[in-house]
């Protein structure tokens, strides 16, 4: 596996400088825009690469998870993130071809050159977890042996849910008072909600593959079993408490029936579920 | 009044058995293990006859009512 951990972190540190180089070429671009033109092609071709680097990341945390058998957050949070980046990747060369077209129509595109920028942060910070993963990875494990049943799996479920969840809350938030026009929010948050919530379907798909052998009723030890039935009672009982909160607001007008309920609903759900579950499995 | 346990006494009497070792010989995770070690977690009669039952010796060896407080004391 120190194949797999070098090999993770050459390309997280390989997409992090690309990530800060591409914004300076386009800040370069920002300057003199009639005169980009190798600048714009040198962006396109960094973002391929990125992409590329993105890739093989993912595949290389995925497989850092299989072999591994132990669970970091860090790791999960790369895994969580990396589909979240690879998204940003498509609306970076959306956007630019944007800036593009409303550029020479004479549009303001300060918004656009807004997005790219925080889609670079979100690539920078991509690379620099896939790199802290691949460091942690290094670190021999204790002379104990393989765990017959799994819980390195199982913690990895909830870690990846509470970094989805809480991504998925504050991109709520921010497509909300972002300005962004009013049509255009029920199709992003969609799209924002199955991004994020594709990497915790991955990895629980995973546990329950692991699962396929045996009996619905082995699937958790009694410890899990107790962790997730108070997690799952902990959830419903804030999310009903969550619910007549908004319905009380709703109902003084102080708030308005948006998009925003139901994935700001789910992630909130979510977050609460995976967070107690996680806290209880670790607490000992 | 909590469940007290001589687990970990018998785990390093039993060759210094690892917390993994002892989980993977009675089915479940170290967590588990660990959570029961430290009286955050009750087990189940089914698991308490198991661990007895690898340790060779009766529940009630293994096992004990704790009237002591949280700062340790005597138990029965």
């Amino acid at each position: 596996m120190k194949k797999w951990s070098r090999l993770t972190f050459i390309t997280g540190v390989v997409m992090l400088i690309l990530a800060v180089a591409n914004i300076a070429v386009l800040s370069l671009i920002c300057a003199d825009m009639p005169g980009a033109e190798w600048q714009g092609r040198l962006v396109a071709t960094l973002i391929i690469i990125m992409g590329a680097g993105h890739l093989l990341s993912l595949y290389g945390v995925a497989r850092l998870f299989r072999s591994l058998r132990r669970d970091s957050f860090i790791r999960s949070a790369a895994f969580a993130l990396g589909f979240l980046s690879v998204y940003l990747l498509a609306v970076d060369v959306v956007m630019l071809q944007d800036i593009g077209k409303e550029w020479t129509s004479g549009y303001d595109i300060s918004g656009e050159w807004g997005i790219v920028c925080m889609a670079h942060g979100f690539h920078a910070l991509f690379a620099l977890f896939v790199m802290f993963q691949a460091l942690s990875s290094r670190r021999k494990p204790a002379g104990s042996p393989p765990a017959a049943k799994d819980e390195a799996l199982f913690l990895s479920v909830h870690q990846v849910g509470v970094v989805s969840a809480s991504t998925g809350l504050f991109f709520a938030v921010i497509i909300n008072v972002a300005g962004i026009p009013r049509p255009y929010i029920p199709g992003l948050l969609f799209i924002s909600c199955v991004v994020l919530l594709i990497p915790y379907a991955v990895v629980a798909l995973c546990w329950l593959f692991s699962k396929r052998k045996e009996r619905p009723s082995d699937w958790y030890d009694e410890k899990q079993f107790a962790d997730i039935s108070r997690s799952g009672l902990f959830a419903l009982v804030l999310s009903v408490i969550l619910l007549a909160v908004w319905y009380l607001l709703l109902t003084v007008g102080a708030v308005e029936l948006s998009s925003l309920v139901f994935p700001a609903y789910l992630f909130a759900v979510l977050l609460l579920f995976s967070s107690r579950a996680l806290y209880l499995s670790k607490r000992a | 009044m909590k469940l007290g346990n001589s687990l970990r006494k018998y785990r390093f009497e039993h060759h210094e058995m690892t917390q993994q070792e002892l989980a993977n010989a009675v089915g479940v995770t170290r967590l588990t293990i660990h959570s029961i070690e430290t009286g955050k977690f009750m087990p189940s009669t089914l698991l308490a006859l198991k661990l007895a039952a690898f340790f060779g010796k009766t529940v009630e060896e293994l096992f004990y009512i704790d009237h002591s407080d949280a700062d340790g004391g005597t138990h029965s």
